[in-house]
């Protein structure tokens, strides 16, 4: 235990340990250490280096820490999200009846429901909700968009597993063709551009987030310097020799 | 009269001088002191955070010693510093025991 005491009170700056390192090493040696003890040592050096530190490298050090943590827990934790888009051509006397109908029976329950059968889409949340909340939470993640003109549309859909959002949303858009083939609205529709292969996650943004964990660090840097200021202002500010 | 803020009486700094007051003492000896005669066990961070405060404001001082246990001793400063504060702690017992009678 003592040694753990001794190896945390490295943490100490180093001109700080130059003056105190031996009586301090040697109080660690005479006491009964607590395992509190150690969480003392390792605050009390993270507030030596705050006091020590010019402010310069305070922030930097904070923002270093602030981009790290942050994107760490976005890659870590947080959900990543590919998108997969297709564009599909319409031509037909009412385009947009058209697109209505053929994107209300590819979101249908029946068809959903088969794709994530199909590709085991959303295995977590299958274990513990009902079906009609997955099929919910897909519907949510497809986005179909028609052109300003009416003579086309954008499908896309979302998902964490890039393949597999492309491989949904081929399947989406074949199947919003499909339904207007067997249908009986006479328009005529074409993939244009085939579902895409997404390169870089919609989410988590690499350049966004560290930008905030470094502004966060920086926030940091500047309250932890005005508290330990302030602390040490009020300490005995009282008395006026 | 001069009216001091009342600290909290658990102040690391406070507790430090206090214990000087009855003597130079090592870092060890100012904890087993400190936990005698206020209950209160300091951490040997928050001990020597205290110290090193203290000691750049110039109110206690490292005594030379060959021993890896350097004592301290209240300085002048020091001496003053603890009178206003235990001034100020006398006073605030002083009006909130009258008041306390008075309910």
């Amino acid at each position: 235990m003592k040694s753990v005491l001794k190896f945390f009170a490295r943490l100490y700056p180093r001109s700080w340990r130059q003056r105190y390192g031996v009586e301090f090493e040697a109080l660690l040696e005479d006491l009964r250490p607590a395992p509190r003890d150690t969480f003392d040592i390792v605050f009390g050096a993270l507030k030596m280096r705050i006091v020590t530190w010019a402010f310069a490298k305070l922030a930097i050090t904070m923002i270093t820490l602030g981009t790290l943590v942050t994107l760490t827990f976005a890659f870590v934790f947080g959900p990543t999200h590919y998108v997969s888009s297709a564009v599909i051509v319409v031509s037909a006397t009412n385009p947009l009846h058209a697109f209505y109908r053929a994107a209300q029976t590819t979101l249908s329950r029946s068809t959903l429901t088969a794709s994530i059968n199909r590709f085991g889409l959303y295995p977590s949340q299958r274990a513990r909700l009902p079906l009609e909340d997955v099929i919910g939470i897909m519907r949510t993640n497809i986005v179909t968009r028609p052109f300003s003109d009416g003579r086309g549309f954008e499908i896309a859909f979302d998902y964490p597993d890039r393949f597999l959002a492309q491989k949904v949303c081929a399947e989406l858009a074949g199947h919003m063709i499909e339904t207007n083939l067997s249908g009986d609205g006479g328009a005529l529709m074409q993939l244009l551009d085939p579902a895409t292969l997404p390169q870089r996650p919609l989410y988590p943004k690499r350049p966004l987030i560290a930008t905030e964990g470094a502004l966060a660090g920086l926030i940091l840097a500047l309250l932890l310097r005005f508290a330990v200021t302030r602390s040490n202002r009020s300490a005995h500010a009282e008395f006026k020799p | 009269m001069r009216y001091y803020a009342v600290r909290n009486m658990s102040d690391p700094s406070l507790l430090v001088l206090a214990s000087l007051a009855g003597g130079d003492k090592h870092g060890y000896a100012m904890m087993q002191d400190i936990q005698q005669f206020a209950g209160t066990r300091l951490g040997p961070g928050t001990l020597y955070g205290a110290i090193t405060r203290l000691e750049q404001r110039g109110l206690i001082r490292g005594v030379d010693s060959d021993d890896r246990r350097r004592p301290y001793t209240l300085t002048a400063l020091g001496q003053r510093q603890l009178q206003a504060e235990l001034a100020s702690l006398s006073q605030f017992v002083k009006i909130g025991s009258r008041r306390l009678h008075e309910l």
